[in-house]
């Protein structure tokens, strides 16, 4: 009874005019970045979060999820149509999605990745709307040391998860620690590396980063490029799968959609590990492994599905416990704590509007997207038509619009600079950004978890392994900062990150 | 560049970084375990930079190396440099000015479009930007010593 009371209070947010038009633009613009290369789905929502500051704060969370999902949808056009995934996720779908345009397939393709996204995403939200809460009461019993031990495990994964060594993207990841630091210390208030500038008396600002690391920083790597872009050139014709496709399908979908769902919790893991365990699942169960490459439609519908359904997933640690699962949740994160909403597991209970009429809105975000996408397949098309000499100068022009209209302060458009070298730097060498912005996010709330945690213990390191909680989440991260270590799993683990690095 | 020396370079930076966190942060009290001062988290964060620096910096097999390989470094650094002198620039002439001269610069510097084309896009660009941010959203954009 309560969860249907709460599911009317979630419609009522996410029906009200205001949101639905902007739960429309943001699974509208999602679609459009997933579509265009060198414009992701985290440069997207950090350019979109100055105009959120005048939005109601579930408004401005409505816009981002969209965009968050919708580029989830948009990053498989491009793997189809172009053998380029748009986003990282959806790079399995390139393997048998482009065989199938290749053999005058890629309306099925599209449609079945369409609906596969659809089911996906919808059932991982019925997933978040039954577990979401139940995990926020069980997380009530989380102290500092079962917090600090979380968002460790994330940091770990997330850089076993990161292409290249897990080295230089633990690098990447102290260094975020170690940017999150400056600013005001959050238990004395003593100023850490401002060097009395009143830009960095906040801290280093959350959107000059996000900006500089994944939109200037992207565009320096993609000006590198050679122009060439080979784009299907045949009509796409029949966008509905038919009966025999959807007979191949459903397997696929179901099991995608809770492989999604359930790999799209672990903090740092998602998507991406979500579509590559989906992809390796179908082809082991399937009656023929070998149609798999050559444009076998399980392929596209298993992993399509699986990564939708892990956006569902990673937003439970993040709506229940306060803690992002990945960037662009980070992000997310960010957004909240500028419309004064601190992210924790009260979160249910104190911004009721807010849990559900995101979650809610999700469905209808869903909706809109499949309505929105079978029948503007072809502009999207005709879009990555557009050359990146037109491109990039429109998306340097939103980096710097957005970054000055934060706090009005041309310093930190300096910083995005800054950043944007570094990333550029960084992706040359191997370093992966995203742990680097990640960190940064979770850094103060990890360093004032720890602090608590030494005081209550006064000194004692131990209490991170007595409390049976964090006990188990420090061993995993320790077992996966050991696991590379050994020779079969290092080789397994390269071969998948190596396999998602050549987007 | 050769990529064990890439690495090895990296490494060491990532080494002196640890380094400068701990000089910069040496007025900071590091407390005890059982009080950790507003100097604890970073120092931590320091030495295991320079720890992590030292896989970097010893040889290991070739695979799992990087390399530092540069093309077309010219346009990247063309783009980089506008946009530097947009910074500088940019309270003294404005958003407005200074825009239009970084698109119509990277249209036609860079993606060598025709001037004509160039200088078009480059005003409806900067015009739909202006209404939108400055008179739409009320963004307050930097106005230069032209007023606008």
């Amino acid at each position: 009874m309560e969860l249907l009371h709460n599911l009317y209070l979630g419609f009522n947010v996410a029906f009200a005019p205001v949101n639905l038009l902007f739960c429309f633009i943001g699974v509208f613009l999602g679609t459009l970045v997933g579509v265009l290369p060198g414009l992701g789905p985290a440069a997207t929502i950090a350019l979109l979060l100055p105009i959120t500051f005048s939005l109601r704060p579930e408004t401005a969370l409505i816009m981002i999820a969209g965009i968050y999902y919708g580029a989830q949808y948009g990053g498989s056009t491009t793997s189809i149509l172009v053998n380029i995934p748009g986003e990282a996720s959806s790079v399995v779908t390139c393997l048998d999605g482009y065989q199938m345009a290749r053999k005058g397939r890629a309306g099925p393709a599209l449609g079945i990745s369409a609906f596969g996204s659809f089911i996906g995403g919808t059932l991982s939200v019925v997933g978040l709307m039954l577990l979401g809460p139940w995990l926020a009461g069980f997380a009530l019993q989380f102290g500092p040391p079962e917090y600090f031990a979380l968002m460790l495990l994330g940091i770990v994964i997330l850089t076993f998860l990161s292409k290249g060594s897990m080295v230089r993207s633990l690098i990447s990841a102290v260094i975020g620690l170690f940017i999150g630091t400056i600013g005001i210390d959050p238990i004395y208030g003593v100023q850490r590396f401002t060097y009395g500038t009143l830009t960095l008396m906040d801290g280093v600002g959350l959107v000059p980063v996000a900006m500089g690391l994944f939109g200037i920083a992207e565009v320096f790597t993609n000006l590198e490029e050679p122009e060439v872009r080979d784009i299907f050139k045949t009509k796409i014709k029949g966008l509905l799968p038919s009966l025999k496709d959807w007979k191949e399908s459903i397997g696929p979908i179901t099991r995608g959609s809770f492989i999604g769902f359930f790999l799209g919790i672990l903090p740092g893991g998602g998507a991406i590990l979500a579509s590559f365990t989906s992809y390796a699942t179908e082809k082991r169960l399937a009656r023929d492994p070998e149609s798999f490459g050559k444009g076998a439609i399980a392929g596209v519908a298993g992993p399509e599905t699986a990564n939708n359904a892990a956006t569902g997933g990673a937003m439970i640690p993040l709506l229940s416990l306060g803690i992002p699962s990945n960037v662009i949740m980070a992000l997310l994160i960010g957004a909240m704590m500028i419309h004064g909403i601190k992210p924790s597991s009260f979160l249910v209970s104190e911004h009721p509007q807010i849990f559900w009429g995101i979650i809610t809105s999700m469905y209808v975000g869903n909706i809109l997207l499949l309505v929105l996408n079978l029948p503007l397949i072809p502009l999207w098309v005709k879009l990555l038509k557009i050359p990146y000499g037109i491109l990039f100068p429109l998306i340097l022009l939103f980096c710097l619009i957005g970054v000055y209209t934060v706090n009005n302060n041309a310093y930190e458009v300096l910083i995005m600079l800054i950043f944007g070298v570094l990333g550029y730097l960084m992706r040359k060498v191997g370093f992966e950004p995203a742990p680097l912005l990640f960190a940064m996010v979770i850094g103060p709330i990890m360093e004032t978890a720890l602090r608590q945690s030494l005081l209550r213990s006064r000194g004692d390191f131990s209490i991170f392994f007595t409390r049976p909680i964090s006990a188990v989440l420090i061993s995993a991260a320790i077992l996966l900062l050991l696991l590379p270590l050994l020779p079969r799993v290092g080789r397994q683990r390269e071969t998948i990150v190596k396999e998602a690095s050549d987007e | 560049m050769e990529k064990q020396r890439t690495d090895r370079i990296s490494g060491l930076i990532v080494f002196f970084l640890g380094i400068a966190i701990l000089w910069q942060g040496r007025h900071l009290s590091i407390g005890t375990p059982r009080a950790p001062g507003s100097g604890f988290f970073p120092m931590l964060l320091a030495v295991l930079l320079m720890i992590l620096s030292l896989f970097l910096v010893i040889p290991k097999n070739a695979e799992e190396r990087s390399s530092f390989s540069a093309r077309h470094l010219g346009r990247v650094s063309m783009v980089f440099v506008a946009l530097l002198v947009y910074f500088a620039f940019l309270e003294y002439l404005g958003f407005v000015i200074m825009s239009f001269l970084l698109m119509a610069f990277c249209f036609i510097r860079v993606a060598r479009q025709k001037w004509y084309f160039a200088l078009f896009w480059a005003f409806v660009s900067i015009g739909l930007a202006y209404l939108l941010f400055d008179v739409l959203l009320k963004s307050n954009l930097p106005r230069g010593v032209f007023g606008f």
